[in-house]
């Protein structure tokens, strides 16, 4: 069950500030919302992403990668696959993501586009569903991004970059200064995904040394649309024998019909 | 499968229910008809389950002059067959019967039906027509939520993690009131496809009030406000109300599913919508 999604959003840093943030990955993680990292190998993050709705919750384990990056067009593309910790499904997603300038170069308009594919006990839930779910945690992740990349115009995004290697004071100060900036001037970011009005739930991080480092806090996601009833419907056996009963007293009929001639 | 390892306490007070509730990974469990299968499936893994069957005082119908009471361990079998509610709140009693099957209802709950928040329920889009109050406890305290505040999104309601929903106060209806619950099913004790929970006031031959509430029309129930807008003044016949009714998916966002698709969906409101008004009649 694959399915394509795009966002775009503008933010107040010029094109070249945004590439930076765009090619680290480490700080792009966790801006997925549920998303906790294990470890960052170069261009390699390794982690989970929990997605919680209501009672039900789902855990991918698995890694993103940047797999292209174009300086001249400044795009880049991530490529992420994960398997579930409970279950046999597995989900992956290819986002590419490009900027251009905006506003004479002072802004950046962000677009996304991203392709989700999900296998295992979620693809039975049909399409709607799905998508929804997945189309609910990508427009977070672009609320994110734009509410980082935002917040990195407040605290000077080369500082931010470096936090990596310093893990003094003023680095740190320096970081704490970006979320909280962030947490300030969400309100500069337009985000037009399909229209999500509340602030995103996964970031910033509170603590600065998340920004630096693995692992982040992990937050899990409470995404609203979901699965549930689309779980209770399809999965419990008694609703898929009722369902297949249906379809062949519906096609007997059908058939019996025919014969009469209705 | 069988449901992943978790630990059990049986409260003995709502207060320490509350206190259990604390933890993170902890998950109320009531008549357990919702939770269960999640638990079965591993789709849901709370590490502790709080069982409040035990809090008698959450049982029951209460008189309470203009409104009855109901508390939230009610069971939906003691919806269709107590007195109070068939005499002054009959959808419910008529919505609660559709609701799978005996078995279930006999241990099936209205505070777990709620807080459960699945939209194919029969008892959410119910007690939104009715413009139920929801109380719940939780470490603050007490806590009134109209129905409209109530419930969030698929799964979802405002209830916080350590909060219990503890009673649902539903006005009395009088005796100018008509009532309807239709439920499409593709089977016997199956979800609804659609439902329509119908309420109308009459007065000198016209409809002087409508509430219609849809299940399984979006995420969360649905009042069909256009619907109902238009019955307001309708002549008290079927034809009459065929306007209204045709009003009846506007505004609303129902699923894509195995069961139906949406349009199908909004084909089946419309005349669910229908024959609901006219059964109030």
């Amino acid at each position: 069950m694959s399915m394509e999604l795009d966002n775009s959003f503008t933010v107040p840093v010029p094109p070249e500030t945004a590439w930076d943030v765009l090619l680290d990955v480490a700080r792009i993680a966790p801006c997925m919302p549920g998303a906790t990292v294990d470890e960052v190998d170069g261009d390699v993050v390794n982690g989970r992403i929990k997605v919680k709705v209501g009672p039900v919750s789902l855990t991918y384990k698995g890694t993103a990668t940047f797999a292209e990056r174009d300086v001249d067009s400044h795009s880049v593309t991530v490529e992420a696959s994960g398997k579930e910790t409970r279950g046999a499904g597995t989900a992956s997603a290819t986002v590419k993501a490009s900027l251009a300038p905006a506003d004479g170069g002072g802004s950046t308009l962000v677009t996304m586009h991203t392709t989700m594919n999900v296998t295992g006990r979620p693809a039975q839930f049909g399409r709607g569903v799905i998508v929804e779910v997945g189309g609910k945690l990508v427009d977070q992740f672009a609320g994110n991004l734009a509410q980082m990349l935002s917040g990195d115009s407040a605290a000077g995004a080369a500082e931010a970059s470096d936090d990596e290697a310093a893990a003094g004071a003023s680095g740190a100060a320096a970081a704490g200064a970006a979320p909280a900036a962030a947490g300030a001037s969400g309100a500069a970011v337009a985000s037009n995904g399909s229209a999500n009005g509340s602030a995103p739930t996964g970031y910033p991080p509170t603590a600065p040394s998340a920004v630096v480092n693995a692992p982040a806090q992990e937050e899990s996601l409470n995404l609203l649309k979901l699965v549930g009833p689309a779980i209770l419907k399809r999965i419990i056996p008694v609703a898929a024998l009722g369902a297949a009963l249906a379809l062949l007293t519906r096609r007997l009929r059908r058939a019996s019909r025919r014969r009469s001639g209705a | 499968m069988i449901p992943a390892k978790f630990d059990y306490t049986k409260p003995a007070s709502l207060e320490s229910a509350i206190a259990a509730l604390a933890d993170e990974d902890a998950k109320v469990i009531a008549g357990g008809q919702s939770l269960l299968p999640l638990l079965r499936l591993r789709l849901a893994y709370p590490t502790l389950l709080v069982d409040i069957g035990g809090l008698s005082a959450l049982r029951g119908v209460r008189d309470s002059g203009d409104f009855l009471d109901i508390g939230a361990l009610t069971t939906q079998y003691e919806l269709t067959r107590d007195p109070l509610i068939a005499e002054h709140c009959g959808l419910l009693a008529a919505a609660a019967a559709t609701v799978a099957d005996p078995a279930v209802r006999h241990r099936g709950t209205i505070g777990g039906s709620l807080s459960h928040a699945d939209p194919a329920g029969d008892l959410p889009a119910v007690v939104s027509a009715l413009d139920a109050v929801l109380v719940a406890h939780g470490p603050a305290g007490e806590r009134s939520i109209p129905v409209a505040e109530f419930f969030s999104d698929y799964l979802t309601t405002t209830l916080a993690p350590d909060e219990i929903l503890t009673k649902v106060r539903v006005p009395k209806l009088g005796p100018d009131w008509g009532y309807s619950y239709e439920k499409f099913q593709v089977t016997a004790q199956d979800w609804a496809v659609v439902g329509v929970a119908a309420l109308a006031r009459r007065a000198n031959g016209h409809v002087a009030e409508a509430r219609i509430g849809l299940t399984n029309m979006g995420t969360v129930p649905i009042r069909a406000a256009a619907a109902e807008a238009a019955a307001a003044g309708a002549t008290a016949t079927r034809d009459g109300l065929a306007a209204a009714a045709a009003l009846a998916d506007q505004d609303t966002s129902p699923p894509d599913d195995l069961r139906a698709a949406a349009d199908y969906r909004r084909h089946l409101a419309r005349v669910l919508t229908g024959r609901a008004l006219a059964a109030c009649l």
